[in-house]
């Protein structure tokens, strides 16, 4: 009896590890689409990019502090764009298996197009290319996210250097020192032709975004004399793997 | 008792607090590395400094007081430009009130009435 007993346990243990081999062997096999939307994303992300570059985006910021204390800042951005763009190129695909993330460049050649303020560019054939990233595993979407927040960061800087930005603040002057109590900024504006030079990570993890928008290139464009033709305006924008700034804030309530 | 520290349950015990000792300050220090937190902290900076640069240009500056201001702020060879929107300087004084007499107030709408 004992004995039979022994033999059952031993031929269960068989058909579980079996059929544990025989799944994680068939994995691969198996994870078809993975790759495919991740692709997938990678160019939607890539074709997003090209609109905001030639087309524009609608950006909107605002930044608060009390007391000018870190802790009491608040900053937001946000950006809204809407076109049809035929001929977009996907002129580079690169997927790595391992980290499942899928990088896309991708361009379009456009003689004219009508921008989001309702101006027709006239872009003589020029070339425009960008590049985006993808995963479909959350995991790896962190230094993905961190690169978005760079993107945006340098887009809410080039439309404050550009446009310019409403400043209201609250100040107390004491012996003729001044204490800035509160200060607010707000920016509602359109950008386009903005372009990405370069980005990349730092060895902390943190992306940046080097931004440009040709104001000479811009007026000639659009026909129109902007202040400052000669100028290139540059700006670097960055973005956070992780919010190490709530989480210290979050601490500091608690205790 | 020797041979017993160095086999066993002990020994695994001693090996865990090692590795929590050798672990915890590289979990700590790549908590450090990256983060939001130099970024707003950077941004605080430069707001404040931009609203200093701005309450410095209005003009009749209080030695104390409040300044409250309203101003569009573009950038002109890198440098920022002021167009002041709205400027308030709201008075404060350390004085006695009295209950027991008038008080004119000195506007357009009640000298009219005059």
């Amino acid at each position: 009896m004992k004995r039979y007993e022994i033999g059952s346990n031993l031929l269960l243990r068989t058909f579980i590890v079996l059929l544990v081999t025989t799944v994680l062997l068939a994995q691969p096999g198996l994870a078809g689409n993975k790759k495919i939307m991740t692709t997938t994303a990678a160019k939607v992300m890539a074709e997003r990019a090209l609109i905001e570059s030639v087309y524009g985006l609608k950006i909107r910021a605002t930044e608060t502090v009390q007391d000018m204390v870190a802790a009491n800042f608040s900053g937001t951005t946000e950006t809204k764009t809407s076109s049809t763009m035929k001929g977009v190129q996907f002129d580079e695909v690169i997927y790595d298996e391992t980290k499942d993330v899928a990088k896309v460049t991708a361009s379009v050649r456009l003689d004219s197009i009508k921008n989001i303020d309702d101006q027709t560019l006239d872009l003589k054939n020029k070339v425009f290319r960008r590049v985006a990233f993808a995963t479909s595993t959350p995991s790896q979407a962190g230094p993905l996210k961190a690169l978005r927040a760079a993107e945006l960061d340098a887009y809410k800087q080039l439309v404050k250097k550009v446009v310019g930005f409403t400043l209201e603040s609250q100040t107390t002057v004491e012996n003729y020192i001044l204490t800035s109590d509160l200060v607010k900024t707000k920016v509602i504006a359109t950008i386009f032709l903005a372009t990405v030079n370069e980005f990349g990570w730092t060895e902390t993890g943190d992306a940046y975004v080097k931004m440009a928008l040709s104001v000479k290139e811009v007026s000639e464009i659009l026909g129109q004399q902007v202040i400052g033709e000669s100028e290139v305006i540059e700006v670097e924008g960055a973005g956070a793997q992780t919010d190490d700034f709530t989480e210290q804030r979050t601490k500091k309530k608690r205790t | 008792m020797v041979r017993a520290l160095r086999s066993g349950p002990l020994r695994f015990k001693r090996l865990s607090i090692l590795l929590i000792v050798v672990a915890s300050p590289i979990v700590y220090c790549s908590d450090a590395f990256a983060g939001n937190k130099e970024m707003v902290e950077e941004a605080v900076k430069e707001l404040d400094e931009l609203n200093k640069e701005a309450v410095r240009q209005i003009s009749e500056l209080p030695s104390s007081g409040k300044v409250e201001l309203e101003t569009t702020v573009t950038y002109q060879d890198g440098l920022p430009v002021f167009d002041f929107t709205s400027t308030r300087i709201p008075t404060e004084k350390i004085q006695e009130i009295h209950f027991n007499e008038g008080h004119k107030i000195d506007s357009d709408e009640r000298k009219g009435h005059k």
